[in-house]
């Protein structure tokens, strides 16, 4: 299978919220939420478009505390924790205008959303650009805060790929196969649109076909075989037959 | 990035049909560079498609785009535009300080969209440089292939994180310079070098 990231409609979707959010009109209104399952590629595609802009990503964890945020945040920008250090952090973000990306941000709701407060000082002062990523059932807990839910500019939700993503994947990736469009339907169907699950079937039907010496596979020529295994789904099926 | 009224013409000669960074010159007056130069921002965009090397088509969104009567404008002042690392390696270190423990395909994944020549031989070079300046280094582990047959991928480790800035490998000198402190550490080529 080739490497390469594949452009989703997902992740176009992203760069054009973020092209919005660049020319917003209000300097302190910055925040960008991304949302969505796990495996639709949002950090894939985040770490796609940080490491093109040099942006700070964090992981938010349980229990997450300011003077742990800001330790990360030093270490991440090659800053020395000693006296002061908070302050250059900020003049750092602020000079290089270097987005930040928060990763699992609801535990950074913790403690009446500290963390946040604080990073919040930072983007208000320097104009940065913040990308929180959460889960859906997670943001009614950011809108509560008037404070953090004012900051967010536009939510980005991610989806399951679509037919065509699929397609595009299976078109881009494989390597001494064409799929056969009744395949990929099948493997959009059978995934879920799960850009993960989808890449292990691209994967499965190269070594079909390189043990079936075929230089293209349609779906009867693989109807028996499993593609991709899900194991959320197993255990549904598991438990609905026992 | 900076989308002007150039970008704006080379999309519309590529929806005409010229398709080479010399027919693009010709017909836009615009220099072969700085065609390729649009075109990697183009495609970034996803406005166009490039089947190979030095070939450009337009895209379904591009076409759209052109029949919705969008156009690419300068940047204006108000817009705050966030800085572009364009180069692979710079690309490569951001993602290899984010994660700590990688895989080379785990870096061609996130950050080869097609639009660079040789990214595995260059990311290839560029960990082999690093590893020998001790800044990176081999896990015992090998992380298993999709492919039949295949020995595996290296699990990378960061041994050194210098800093937020990207190591320079000067191949020619034998030496990476890190921008962090404003060193030079010199390549040791006492150990042999090992495929990927």
């Amino acid at each position: 299978m080739k490497q390469e990231f594949v452009r989703t409609e997902n992740a176009v979707r992203f760069r054009a919220e973020i092209a919005m959010l660049e020319k917003r009109g209000a300097l302190e209104a910055g925040w960008l939420l991304v949302t969505g399952r796990p495996g639709e590629g949002k950090t894939k595609t985040l770490h796609n478009w940080a490491a093109e802009v040099g942006a700070v990503m964090l992981t938010a964890q349980a229990n997450w505390t300011v003077t742990r945020m800001m330790e990360e945040l030093a270490a991440k920008l090659g800053i020395e924790p000693v006296r002061g250090y908070q302050a250059k952090v900020a003049e750092t973000i602020g000079a290089e205008n270097m987005p930040i990306v928060l990763d699992e941000a609801q535990f950074a709701l913790h403690d009446a959303a500290a963390c946040l407060e604080v990073l919040r000082g930072i983007t208000d002062k320097s104009g940065t650009i913040l990308v929180a990523v959460t889960m859906d059932h997670e943001v009614p807990r950011f809108n509560r805060r008037e404070q953090i839910g004012s900051r967010f500019f536009r939510k980005c939700q991610f989806h399951e790929s679509t037919l065509g993503d699929v397609g595009a994947a299976c078109q881009q990736l494989a390597e001494g196969v064409r799929i056969g469009d009744d395949l990929v339907e099948r493997i959009h169907r059978e995934t879920g649109g799960r850009m993960r699950l989808v890449l292990n079937a691209i994967s499965r039907v190269e070594q079909i076909a390189h043990h079936l010496k075929a230089e293209s596979l349609a779906a009867e020529a693989v109807a028996s075989i499993a593609l991709c295994e899900d194991f959320q789904r197993a255990g549904v099926r598991r438990r609905a037959g026992a | 990035m900076t989308y002007n009224r150039t970008s704006q013409r080379v999309l519309r000669a590529i929806a005409r049909g010229d398709a080479s960074p010399a027919q693009i010159s010709a017909s836009t007056g615009a220099t072969k560079s700085a065609v390729r130069h649009i075109a990697v921002q183009l495609r970034r965009r996803g406005l166009i498609d490039s089947p190979e090397h030095g070939t450009y088509l337009l895209s379904q969104a591009g076409r759209e785009w052109l029949d919705g009567g969008h156009t690419i404008e300068r940047c204006g002042p108000t817009e705050r535009r966030t800085r572009v690392a364009r180069g692979l390696r710079v690309r490569a270190w951001w993602l290899m300080r984010q994660l700590g423990r990688w895989t080379l395909p785990d870096l061609l994944t996130t950050l080869a969209d097609g639009s660079q020549r040789s990214p595995r031989t260059n990311l290839l070079r560029y960990l082999h440089g690093l590893e020998r300046a001790g800044i990176v280094r081999r896990a015992k582990r090998v992380i298993p292939g999709d492919r039949p047959g295949s020995h595996g991928h290296v699990l990378w480790m960061l041994a050194r994180d210098l800093g937020p800035r990207a190591p320079v490998l000067r191949d020619e000198r034998r030496e990476v310079f890190d921008p962090n402190h404003g060193e030079t550490i010199a390549l040791d080529f006492q150990e042999a070098a090992h495929d990927c």
